[in-house]
Order: C-alpha cells, then sequence, then structure tokens
C-alpha cells in the first residue's frame, strides 16, 4: 500500500539518532509545559521556535510536534494531583480526576489519563496518515477564493466556539487581522502604521506577541490573588487501573478518540472543546450519572484521549492544507514559515520526508510519553512541590530571553511587554485570546488570497459564492455568525459549548 | 469588580476598540485603496477598521444592555493590581535596558526583583537568582549558540 510504504520511508527519517533526540527533547519539554501552570503548548512552542534555527526544518518540526502532544499528556498530572489544570485542555479531567485523587486513587486517574491520551493519540495519527493525502488531492483544486474562505471560516469557528460572546471574538479576530498588517505591503511596497519607527517595517513579530499574550498575560492575570502555595499531599500509590476502571473506560476511550479527531480536524474546534464535548457525551451515556461529580473514571478517560486526538486532527489542516485553525497550529505555521518551508498540497510532493518523517516521529513520540507518564510520574509529581511563587518569576525570565532570541532585536521584548499588557487586559474584561492569535498569523495570507481572488474576479465578490467549495464555507461562516442573532430574535437564547469553555486552546 | 464598573469597565474597552478602529480607517485611505478591480494596500486595513468600528458599536451597546458581563468569578479578595503594575514596570525596564546593561545584569535584575516580589525571602532570592541567571546564560549562549547582548559588562571585562 502505498501508505505503508510513505510511512516506511517516514520512520527512516525519524529513526536517525538526532531526530529521536529531537523527539524525545519536544516531548519531555511538552510534558513539562503541560504539567506547569501558568505556560501552556501555544507559548511553549512560540518560545522555544528560535532556539530550532540552528537545526534543520525536519528536526526543529518533531521537536515542536512533540511539545504539542506532549502538553496533552502533562496537563493532566496537575489536574488530577492538586486540582490546577496544567492548561486549558486538562480543565475538565479535573472535575474527576481530582475527586478520584482525593480518594487516594490518583495512581488509576494517572495511569487511564496516560493509556487513554496514548490510544487518543496513536489513532489520530492514524487518521492525520490517512486524511491528509487525501485532503491533498482536493486542495489541488483550491484556488485563492477556497483558501480565503476557508480562513474565514477557521476565524469564524474559533470565535464562536471559543467564546461566550461572540462579537468581542470577532472584534479580537479583527484586531489581529489589522495587527497583521503592520509593516511593508509585499505587494506595492507601501509601509503600513509604521509610524516612521524602522523595527516595524517587518511588522509585528508573531512569536513575541504570542509570548507577551499567552505566557505574560496569563502569568500577569494569575497576580490578582495573593500566591497561595500549592501543596502536594497525596501519594501515588500503584498506577495500574483495575480491571473494572479499564471496563468502564474502554467506551469512553473509543468514544473521545473519534470526538477528538472529528473537533481537531474541524477548523476552529480544538483540543479544549473536545474535553467539554467528551466528558458530557460520557456524562449522558452513562447509566449512572450520578457517579460524575465523585470520581468517575470515565471522566477523565473520555477527555484525556479527545485532548490528545485533537493534535493529531489538528495537525490534517495544517499539513494538508497549510492553513492552521487553532492558535496552536497557528504558532507551528510561523515555525514553519520561519524555517522557510510552507506546509500544504505543494508540501507533500516535494518533501515527503517531511510529512511523513513527521508523522512517524509521532508515533514514536506517543511511546515515549507513555513510558514518561506511566512510571516516572512521580518525577513530574514532584516538581509540582515547588511553590508557585518560584516558577513565574522563572518562566517570566525565559519567556522574556524567548522573546529576545527571535530577531535579536529588544524592540521585540518591547512588543512582549505590550501584548503582555493587552493579554491581561483581554482575560481581565473577558475578551478571548485566541481569535488574535490566529489572526495575526493568518493575516497575510488572507489578505494575499483576497487580493488575487479579487484580481482573478475582476473585482467581483460574487466569485466567492459562484465557486461550490467556497460557496459553502462561507455559507457555513455566516450561519455561525447569523445563527445566533437569528434565535435571538425568535425569543431562545443561543449559547451553546460557549458558555462552558474559556477561549484559550 | 462590583456590577457599575464592570460595566463601564466594559463600555471604556469597547469605546477604545471603536477609536482604534476608526483610527485605522483614516489611517488607510491615507494608503492607496486602490479599486475591486485592482486592490491597494488601504483596501483590506480599511474593510478591517470599518468591521473593527462596527463590532465595537454593538459592543458598547451590549455593555449598557448589560449582556456582556462577565459571571462573577471566585475573585472575593480585592484584586492585587500594584503587584501586577509592578511586573509590568520591570519587565518594560528590563525591555529597555536589555541591550545597554547586557543579559547577565538585567536578567539578575529582572529575576531578583520578581522573586522579591513573588515573597522569596533575601536568601533565597540570592541564591535562585544566582543559579538560574547562570544557567540560562550557559544554556542559550554556550549550548544553543544564541547570540546575548553583554552590554556594560562586556565592556568591562
Amino acid at each position: 500500500m502505498d501508505v505503508l510504504q510513505s510511512l516506511m520511508g517516514g520512520f527512516a527519517v525519524a529513526l536517525t539518532a538526532q531526530n529521536l533526540l529531537f523527539c524525545c527533547v519536544g516531548v519531555v519539554l511538552g510534558t513539562l509545559i503541560g504539567v506547569l501552570p501558568g505556560i501552556g503548548p501555544a507559548a511553549g512552542i512560540g518560545v522555544l521556535i528560535p532556539l530550532t534555527f540552528t537545526m534543520d526544518v525536519v528536526g526543529a518540526l518533531i521537536m515542536l510536534a512533540g511539545i504539542y502532544y506532549g502538553a496533552m499528556y502533562g496537563g493532566s498530572t496537575t489536574s488530577i494531583l492538586i486540582n490546577v489544570p496544567g492548561e486549558a485542555a486538562s480543565v475538565v479531567t479535573s472535575l474527576e480526576g481530582y475527586q478520584m485523587a482525593k480518594q487516594g486513587r490518583a495512581g488509576p486517574a494517572l495511569g487511564i489519563a496516560a493509556i487513554g491520551s496514548f490510544v487518543g493519540g496513536t489513532a489520530s495519527i492514524v487518521g492525520l496518515m490517512l486524511l491528509a493525502p487525501f485532503l491533498v488531492t482536493v486542495a489541488l483544486s483550491f484556488g485563492p477564493h477556497e483558501y480565503f474562505s476557508l480562513m474565514l471560516l477557521g476565524i469564524t469557528m474559533v470565535s464562536y466556539l471559543g467564546s461566550r460572546s461572540l462579537t468581542k471574538a470577532l472584534a479580537m479576530a479583527a484586531l489581529g487581522l489589522i495587527l497583521s498588517t503592520v509593516g511593508q505591503d509585499p505587494v506595492s511596497g507601501a509601509r503600513r502604521f509604521t509610524f516612521g519607527r524602522l523595527e516595524l517595517l517587518d511588522g509585528i513579530g508573531f512569536v513575541p506577541a504570542v509570548i507577551g499574550l499567552f505566557a505574560i498575560g496569563e502569568i500577569l492575570y494569575n497576580l490578582r490573588q495573593a500566591q497561595s502555595v500549592q501543596v502536594l499531599e497525596t501519594k501515588i500509590k500503584n498506577l495500574w487501573p483495575t480491571r473494572e476502571d479499564l471496563a468502564r473506560s474502554r467506551g469512553a476511550i473509543l468514544r473521545g478518540t473519534f470526538v477528538g479527531f472529528l473537533l481537531g480536524v474541524l477548523p476552529g474546534a480544538g483540543a479544549v472543546i473536545s474535553t467539554f464535548v467528551s466528558y458530557t457525551i460520557e456524562r449522558r451515556l452513562s447509566k449512572h450519572p450520578e457517579r460524575f461529580g465523585h470520581g468517575a473514571i470515565e471522566g477523565v478517560a473520555g477527555p484525556e484521549t479527545a485532548n490528545n486526538a485533537a493534535t493529531g486532527g489538528a495537525m490534517v489542516p495544517l499539513l494538508s492544507l497549510g492553513v492552521p485553525c487553532s492558535p496552536v497550529t497557528a504558532v507551528m505555521l510561523g515555525a514553519f514559515i520561519l524555517h522557510g518551508v510552507l506546509p500544504g498540497p505543494r508540501l507533500m510532493e516535494q518533501r515527503p520526508d517531511l510529512f511523513w518523517g513527521l508523522v512517524a516521529s509521532m508515533y514514536i513520540g506517543n511511546v515515549m510519553l507513555l513510558i514518561l507518564n506511566l512510571p516516572l510520574v512521580g518525577f513530574w509529581a514532584s516538581l509540582l512541590r515547588l511553590p508557585y511563587n518560584i516558577l513565574w518569576p522563572l518562566i517570566t525570565l525565559f519567556t522574556m530571553v524567548g522573546g529576545y532570541t527571535v530577531d535579536n532585536r529588544s524592540s521585540d521584548l518591547l512588543i512582549v511587554v505590550l501584548f503582555g499588557l493587552l493579554g491581561y487586559l483581554m482575560r481581565e474584561l473577558d475578551f478571548p485570546t485566541a481569535p488574535v492569535v490566529l489572526a495575526l498569523v493568518l493575516g497575510p495570507m488572507m489578505e494575499s488570497s483576497f487580493r488575487q481572488s479579487m484580481i482573478l474576479s475582476e473585482g467581483s465578490l460574487v466569485g466567492f459564492f459562484t465557486r461550490p467549495i467556497s460557496a459553502t464555507l462561507l455559507v457555513i461562516a455566516a450561519a455561525l455568525v447569523l445563527g445566533p442573532l437569528f434565535l435571538r430574535l425568535a425569543g431562545s437564547r443561543a449559547r451553546p459549548l460557549a458558555e462552558l469553555t474559556g477561549g484559550q486552546d | 469588580m462590583t456590577g457599575t464598573t464592570q460595566v463601564r469597565a466594559q463600555v471604556a474597552a469597547a469605546v477604545a476598540l471603536l477609536l482604534f478602529g476608526l483610527f485605522i480607517c483614516w489611517q488607510s485611505t491615507q494608503l492607496k485603496v486602490g479599486s475591486p478591480t485592482s486592490p491597494g494596500p488601504g483596501l483590506f486595513p480599511l474593510g478591517l477598521g470599518c468591521t473593527l468600528s462596527i463590532l465595537a458599536i454593538v459592543l458598547i451597546v451590549q455593555a449598557r444592555m448589560g449582556s456582556a458581563t462577565k459571571a462573577p468569578s471566585e475573585d472575593e479578595s480585592p484584586a492585587d493590581y500594584r503587584t501586577i503594575a509592578l511586573v509590568l514596570g520591570l519587565l518594560l525596564i528590563s525591555a529597555l535596558l536589555f541591550e545597554p546593561l547586557g543579559y547577565l545584569l538585567t536578567m539578575t535584575i529582572l529575576t531578583g526583583a520578581l522573586l522579591r516580589l513573588a515573597g522569596r525571602g533575601w536568601a533565597s532570592t540570592l541564591l535562585i537568582t544566582v543559579i538560574s541567571v547562570l544557567a540560562s546564560y550557559w544554556l542559550f549562549k554556550d549550548a544553543l549558540g544564541v547570540p546575548l547582548p553583554q552590554g556594560i559588562l562586556g565592556e568591562l571585562l
């Protein structure tokens, strides 16, 4: 089979000593980032991108991808042990996981989280492997109209699904798009919004912006309350879930895999939302729903499987179409660009070693993570004995340095600080941050697609609607924006998942 | 934040966004907007500025009607704005001093100040600062080959 042959080639790439090392470093860093509250995969990848400049692009991507799915393993550790989610995709895990820990069952909770993560992660890579080449053939018929519509849908979805207020989210997306236009226009050479400052000629670097918005903003917001010292009390006894636990979790893991992968592929949805959906499904399907809230292991198994499955799914549009549909994949696209490579259909043709090497490395990475998170979970847990008031100054130190190392300009540090302030204000005023990041990264591509489309359609907007794929995408986007409006006028309040999620991916 | 302060804050934020959107619209018209058949550099920003302005107006309306307020959150204690402002100030200063003073000096000052703000005692602050700044310096400069500014120290040594 063609796929298997390509995969073998991928393993040949991934199994070199160097790439294995990068994979290992990536998954370890990812677990660390997942465990540490106050920094998530988007910010973590952003900070580490500049450090990959000296590496070759395949190795760099292997490492950065490892951080992404590794964080999904690590986040559950803090959720279960101290009821503080390491990152947004592990919030739901704490609902049941922490209850289990209080009952002395932290071990099985951690165990099933690791097992579920492994199953979900691995299965989603299979999905990625099969779906991406198919989507590439579809994408070869994509023109600028289709790309523009897809990106618009992605931004709309992130806004719709990730925030209590669609208006706020769309406003933030518009803001992000505006900020992406700063700098020299590639087509005409005109200087936009630079106000005479040389440093702005290249635009607002997305790495410093992401670091500021996500890392610094989060740290500043966490400073609102006086720091309480986290004390890890629970001892982790036997890690293995009982036979009964496994039997209960089987269905949850299976469903979590599908839910996670589907929501990962869908533009705008992603790991965080998949955990909420999985939890809701498990509770609805359970024969004993009253167990939920008191340590129901399915409530750990399902969401943890889902968030890992979502990472594989999220890589699908990024790698096959070149369009990221979530903040983390947006940052990864930035990593590609900084290494001079553009993902998408052409990349699959020209550099199959990159795609298949990455896919193979993800299989390997998941195995590494299973090992790291089962026997070695005690080590990660001991990290949690470190008081937060040591952690956050150190995290701040590293993120500031990270901001500088992108281009060795201290003006980037100013961007970090300014976006940090912005990120703090946004959290304080309940504005979502995810749309800004996605818009900032997609902005240049969206604008060039738009301009090309207009030229091709000779100035007519109708062109977007006469093409079937583009029209479908735009109609869905319009439905998301206008739908709630109509429902509200009709009397019912449409506040679906947005109520439950907090915004970040 | 109390109810009315929240509403005022939301309105203020929305007004700020409106002003920004209008500013962008104005600036975009200074650029060549072009025409639909041949879009210029000002077209996209103009459209975005208009969109943002409209959304901001909607937000002002929503805020005044009270539908944009956050559900009361868990923070019963008054927010520690002083610490946040101090941290921001420290970060700003480090950003400005990073190149003139160099990595080692700036990061030592920053890390030390942050640890003190975080409530660590002098002894633990000193220890952690020295270890982390030196370790990170070695990590970035030697292990990863990242150029870091030497600043004043570089000229003295």
